[in-house]
């Protein structure tokens, strides 16, 4: 929005009132009366900065236009105004005018004049952008009041919002010329009403105007509680955003009101990261992050700085974590800072938000699942908890055939407490989640059964507080286990438990402005234990079931040990000038299990960012990015190689971001990202023991691109985007097993386009569009079919991998969301429609039975999911 | 991964499948098996070094495709870890011909499938060199008890169909199995991770009838299999593959035809898990019919007594074509043995 170098948005609403000149009362209290409503009082690492809002000092009364106050016109203006770091008002545009037209010049003219104190944001003053109403009033002046101290408290209470039961802020109380506002409890006072019947009128800019009759008894006070309704509920109007110090070239950020209401997502906010650019769209709808060319598990995922092996739940129904308890959500798709490491593709950090200090709760239903949350004060503090259960289960035994049991169940829960310590804020934080599926067939003599289980559990404590003027430190320590078990049939059994202690700390010096040091440490210790029994594949290149699986008795091993991976980083944030600013940092990493090589590495990187106009930043960045091996690639010789290094890729990245009118973002970057000693399969043997190596560090690849993202955040009820993405992703593998040099990596996908809008009506209506389109996955074509007489079927032999590509995707969802207010609570009902116009999207393609031709396994067709919500 | 797969199923759908594999209406390698007689009287299916194997191949030729040549080639894997060669290697077998001289490539035999026989055979003496995998094979047992279990080594060979002056190629793929059959089991008792690998041999199919319910491949006897005349209740001849003339004609309409299978066919196994041998169970042997006109749908299962997906395994629906036809069965135990039955029909008076 505007001209905000540091790529700030604030939105806040305040309204000022002016009135003829010649009947005013001799002007409000300009500082009073604009103190502006405060933002959410998000933790520093809530997801959001703490704000403090700016405040009116130097208030000018606009000029009543003669013909509007002769015509008894009476109206407000709304404008959006800049407000520099130092308080003084930059650019001014108008957003409603009014019903006169002599209103906007006036309030434009007036507000130019006035003075705030700047927004203070983690402790610095920054520059912000503001919504202004300017109130038309005609007004007849009353008798000077009496100094208020002089005035008895007739009218004392609470304004908050109907349904939510949050307190309403800034709100102007008015009765009987006796004007105040709220506080931030959403508490007023009016002194010295008038006995008998008066009328109370209260003003918010986010809600609707409520007026109250009230009598005023002599002598007596009386209290009251107002409810007010909110315009648009669920629209963050007063949302901080883009607050972070620039520390990415891309990164996307969003606010819970645009995630939770995408469709096609059901309202799961992490859903939404799959609809940004440099993520390609998983087969089925899948839960796998596939970025900017990179493997699914070469993309981190951190949740308040723990790091969690999984993102959704089985076949991607619903995240493992409840939307409810989310504020925002960051995405890094490549060369970010060293914040980050041991990750080659992506990054995610989930931000789950403070718990608030009165009771709440809510609680939702759909196909899938059953969520519950209640919050509220704890001892010095306060707390929240969540639980969700899934019953996809029991929808499967009402539709699947007798004697075939088929019961997947996932749960999660998050625990969350939070109270002021030593001088900063300290937190408990204790969440999991849970998939285990069990399918058997007793309709053969040979009973078909397959059992797994995935989990997790984690506990992290984190304390930050900042000290010394500039300096800040900010830490997380976590305990966590993460426990698989699979078994099916006699052919596969497999259970892994790793128990890991990690700490987190970040260390940061700001002395001011223009530089900003940061010294942290991200380090874990492990302890695994694992049994495996798994078939044996056979070789790559070999024809699946050839010599390949079949050929070899299960393989079986059993191992426990324990791992360290210590991380450190280091970051400088320097300006140069006014406009430039570079940011270099440096992240070394190491892990104890890597044997070959040094078990450490040193991952230099560098961002920049050039101010060329307030509109218009231009940003690069370079570095190297790396990543150990999974640990069952390389714990055990059986399945692994414990000769493996560090797989590494060297970043770069070019872009701009230009601001927009109708406050449009544009974001344009062009990324390369080069891939080396990547794991590959390999038919290389170890020449002492002889036993094949089965993976080795010869793989290569690369990865590059333009991504674009056009965005409008939320305003009045609406957003969108559109997230484009061209780009090319390659492979080279093991040369024991290439027979083909570089080839398409199997996710490549040239075009991938998400087109997202949103509308949400002051009748609390919430309409939604996603469509998507992709271009299909490569494959290696089918070239020969062989008859398999040990099983009556046919081995497809395949050409060249990535010589043909299955048709394109594309898919349009629909949503409608309907929010029922009541004064204690509201419910939520919504229609989401997946696939709305039942396209038969190919997600697979299956050779027929002698493989000379193909079948398609189509996607999702026409899919209605319905959800129920509700809150207090 | 699996879960996906079959949650997915039931939202996804599958298009375009051809389900048609089983009507034969061009040249086609529809089973493969091996023999070995050890002179007991068993059909055996695995060999050792030094044993003559029958390779047998059941190809149908519908269309009358001229000049059929069938050719068996193998490749022997170094060792058990590493079993990529030619004959497995998806490169090669893009243009399977290419086995045909190959460098490490081991040729079997050749034979041209007689004008009223669809089973067409070579022989072939196990060379003494394989001695040391299957030595390899105890080796491996003996270091890890969950391989004790699969005391055999599955050798695929390749069968290569070429006709009409090699314009016709079909292939199919055979594994033969390799077991060191002298030393294991009850022959040498005092190794004990010999004694977890039962030697397999060839199931058979003992008659082709209509059954009477689903419970049992018992009723109306269609053909019957025979060594020699006397044995066909009908007097014979009995044919080279050992089958004698159809008892009854088949019957028009839709009917139920099974493949009976001889209750001492179906052999016990074990089966090891990480210390060594976690149960047994019994071979499941199934059928696959094939037919070079008609019609055919599966048989599900409705019985509640004798074995309970034996009609699932083995029956089929069929509705004959009112002219001559070939009906081929294949028995399969499972373990890599394999038999079959093909007998034409004639047509309808």
């Amino acid at each position: 929005m505007g001209s905000l170098p540091a790529a700030l948005f604030l939105t806040l609403l305040h309204a000022q009132v002016a009135t003829p000149s010649a009947a005013f009362d001799g002007g409000v209290d300009a500082a009073q009366a604009a103190a502006p409503a405060p933002a959410p009082a998000e933790g520093p690492d809530g997801g959001a900065p703490a704000v403090k809002p700016p405040a009116l000092t130097h208030f000018v009364q606009a000029v009543y236009p003669p013909d509007a106050e002769a015509a008894g016109i009476a109206g407000a203006v709304t404008m959006s105004i800049v407000i520099d770091d130092k308080g003084a008002v930059g650019a001014v545009k108008v957003i409603d005018p009014g019903p006169h037209p002599g209103f906007a010049p006036a309030a434009v003219a007036a507000v130019k004049q006035f003075q705030f104190t700047p927004a203070i944001i983690n402790g610095q003053p920054t520059a912000v952008e503001i919504e202004y109403r300017y109130e038309f009033v005609i007004k007849r002046a009353p008798p000077p009041p009496p100094p208020p101290s002089q005035r008895p408290v007739s009218l004392m209470g609470r304004v908050v919002e109907r349904g939510t039961r949050e307190p309403v802020v800034a709100a102007s109380v008015e009765a009987d010329d006796v004007t105040t506002e709220t506080d931030t409890e959403g508490r007023f006072q009016l002194r010295g009403l008038p006995v008998g019947p008066v009328k109370i009128h209260i003003v918010s800019s986010a809600h609707h105007n409520l007026a109250v009759d009230e009598i005023i008894e002599a002598g007596k006070l009386k209290e009251v509680e107002y409810r007010m309704n909110r315009k648009r509920y669920g629209a963050f109007e007063s949302v901080v955003r883009g607050a972070r110090e620039r520390k990415e070239v891309a990164v996307h950020e969003v606010s819970v009101q645009e995630l939770t209401t995408v469709p096609g997502t059901q309202g799961d906010v992490l859903k939404v990261i799959q609809d940004f650019p440099g993520v390609a769209r998983a087969p089925f709808g899948l839960g796998l992050l596939i970025v900017r060319g990179s493997a699914p598990q070469d993309t981190v995922v951190y949740m308040d700085g723990v790091q969690i092996p999984l993102l959704f739940h089985f076949l991607a129904l619903t995240a493992v974590v409840n939307s409810d308890v989310i504020s925002g959500l960051d995405f890094f798709p490549g060369n970010f800072s060293p914040y980050y490491g041991n990750a080659m593709g992506g990054a995610v950090e989930i931000h789950t938000r403070d718990p608030k200090h009165d009771w709440h709760g809510a609680g939702h239903v759909d196909l899938y699942d059953g969520a519950a949350m209640v919050e509220g004060p704890l001892g010095y503090g306060s707390f929240f908890a969540s639980v969700r259960r899934s019953w996809v289960d029991e929808v499967l035994r009402a539709v699947v055939p007798s004697g075939l049991t088929v019961a997947p169940v996932f749960y999660d829960y998050q625990l969350k407490y939070v109270q002021p310590l030593l001088g900063g804020q300290g937190q408990i934080f204790i969440f999991g989640s849970s998939d285990a599926l069990d399918i058997l067939d007793s309709n053969t003599a040979r009973v078909i059964s397959f059992d797994s289980e995935v989990q997790f559990h984690r506990i992290a404590a984190s304390w930050k507080r900042g000290f010394a003027h500039h300096w800040r430190n900010e830490a997380v320590l976590s305990l966590g286990v993460d426990d698989t078990t699979t078994e099916a049939v006699n052919a596969i059994k497999a259970d892994a438990i790793t128990w890991s202690a990690s700490l987190r700390d970040t260390l940061s010096y700001k002395p001011s402005e223009r530089l900003n040091l940061q010294l942290g440490i991200d380090s874990s210790l492990r302890h695994y234990s694992y049994n495996l029994l798994l078939p044996n594949f056979g070789q790559p290149g070999a024809a699946f079931g050839m010599g390949g699986f079949g050929a070899n008795p299960p393989q079986a091993e059993s191992s426990s040990g324990n791992w360290a991976q210590p991380g450190l980083f280091a970051y400088a944030d320097v300006a140069l000038g006014s406009r430039l600013r570079v940011q270099p940092g440096l992240r070394l990493d190491g892990n104890s299990l890597i044997k070959s090589g040094s078990s450490f590495w040193l991952d230099p990187r560098m961002s920049a960012f050039l101010t060329v106009t307030p509109k218009t930043v231009l940003k690069a960045g370079v570095g190297l990015y790396s990543e150990a091996p999974l640990p069952q690639q390389f714990v055990h010789a059986v399945f692994g190689n414990p000769n493996l290094a560090y797989q590494r890729s060297f970043q770069y990245s070019l872009g701009v971001d230009q601001k927009l009118p109708l406050d449009v973002d544009l974001e344009v970057t062009a990324y390369d990202k080069y891939l080396w000693q990547l794991v590959a399969p390999t038919n290389l043997v170890d020449p002492t023991t002889g036993q094949g190596l089965n993976v080795s560090n010869l793989g290569k690849g690369r990865s590059y691109g333009l991504e674009m993202l056009l965005r409008r955040q939320i305003m009045h009820g609406f957003y969108g985007w559109v997230a484009y993405t061209l780009s090319r992703t390659t492979r080279l593998d093991d040369p024991s097993v290439d027979m083909y040099g570089y080839h398409l990596y199997e996710f490549d996908q040239t075009h991938i386009l998400t087109v997202i809008a949103s509308y949400q009506t002051e009748h609390n209506w919430t309409f939604g569009t996603r469509l998507r389109y992709t271009s299909g996955d490569p494959y290696a074509p089918y070239v020969n079919g062989i008859f398999n007489a040990n099983n009556g079927s046919y081995e497809c032999i395949t050409g060249n991998p990535g010589t043909a590509r299955a048709p394109p995707f594309f898919q349009a969802d629909a949503r409608i969301d309907r929010r029922w207010v009541y004064d204690k609570w509201t419910f939520t009902g919504y229609l989401d429609v997946q696939n709305v116009t039942n396209r038969a999207n190919p997600e697979a393609l299956f050779p027929n039975y002698n493989c000379q031709g193909y079948s398609t396994l189509t996607g999702l067709p026409i899919f209605p999911s319905i959800g129920l919500r509700a809150e207090f | 991964m699996l879960a996906a797969a079959l949650a997915l199923g039931a939202a996804a759908c599958v298009s375009g499948f051809d389900r048609n594999d089983q009507t034969v209406n061009s040249l086609r390698i529809l089973g493969a098996s091996m023999h070995v007689d050890n002179g007991d009287g068993i059909d055996w299916a695995d060999a050792q070094a030094g044993d003559t194997v029958t390779f047998k191949a059941l190809v149908a030729n519908p269309t009358g495709i001229p000049d059929v040549t069938v050719t068996w080639v193998t490749c022997v894997p170094p060792d058990l870890n590493n079993t990529l060669t030619p004959c497995t290697n998806e490169t090669t077998l893009r243009d399977p011909i290419q086995l045909i001289g190959m460098p490490g490539v081991l040729m079997l035999g050749q034979a041209m499938p007689s004008a009223d026989e669809a089973t067409v055979q070579i022989q072939f003496t196990v060379p003494p060199e394989v001695k040391a995998l299957t030595q390899q094979l105890i080796d491996r047992a003996d270091m890890h008890v969950n391989a004790q279990c699969a005391l055999y080594l599955p050798v695929p060979v390749i069968i290569i169909a070429q006709g009409n002056g090699g314009t016709t190629v079909v292939t199919a793929v055979k594994n033969l199995r390799l077991s060191p059959w002298s030393q294991i089991g009850p022959t040498d008792p005092t190794d004990s991770s010999l004694q977890a690998y039962v030697r397999n041999f060839n199931p058979s199919i003992s008659a082709l009838n209509i059954p009477n319910d689903h419970s049992a491949c018992v009723g109306q006897t269609l053909v019957q299999s025979c060594k020699t005349d006397t044995d066909c209740t009908n007097g014979g001849p009995c044919s080279a593959d050992g089958w004698c003339p159809p008892v009854n004609p088949f019957p028009a309409g839709a009917e139920t035809i099974c493949g009976q299978i001889p209750d001492t066919d179906t052999q016990t196994y074990y089966y090891c898990g990480m210390d060594g041998v976690d149960g047994s169970e019994m071979e499941y042997p199934s059928i696959t019919w094939y037919e070079t006109a008609g019609s055919e749908a599966d048989v599900a299962n409705t019985n509640t007594t004798g074995t309970p997906d034996l009609a699932a395994r083995t029956f089929q629906l069929f509705t004959r074509p009112t002219g001559p036809f070939t009906l081929y069965g294949v028995v399969r135990d499972g373990r890599d043995g394999e038999n079959w039955i093909a007998q034409t029909f004639p047509a309808l008076p």
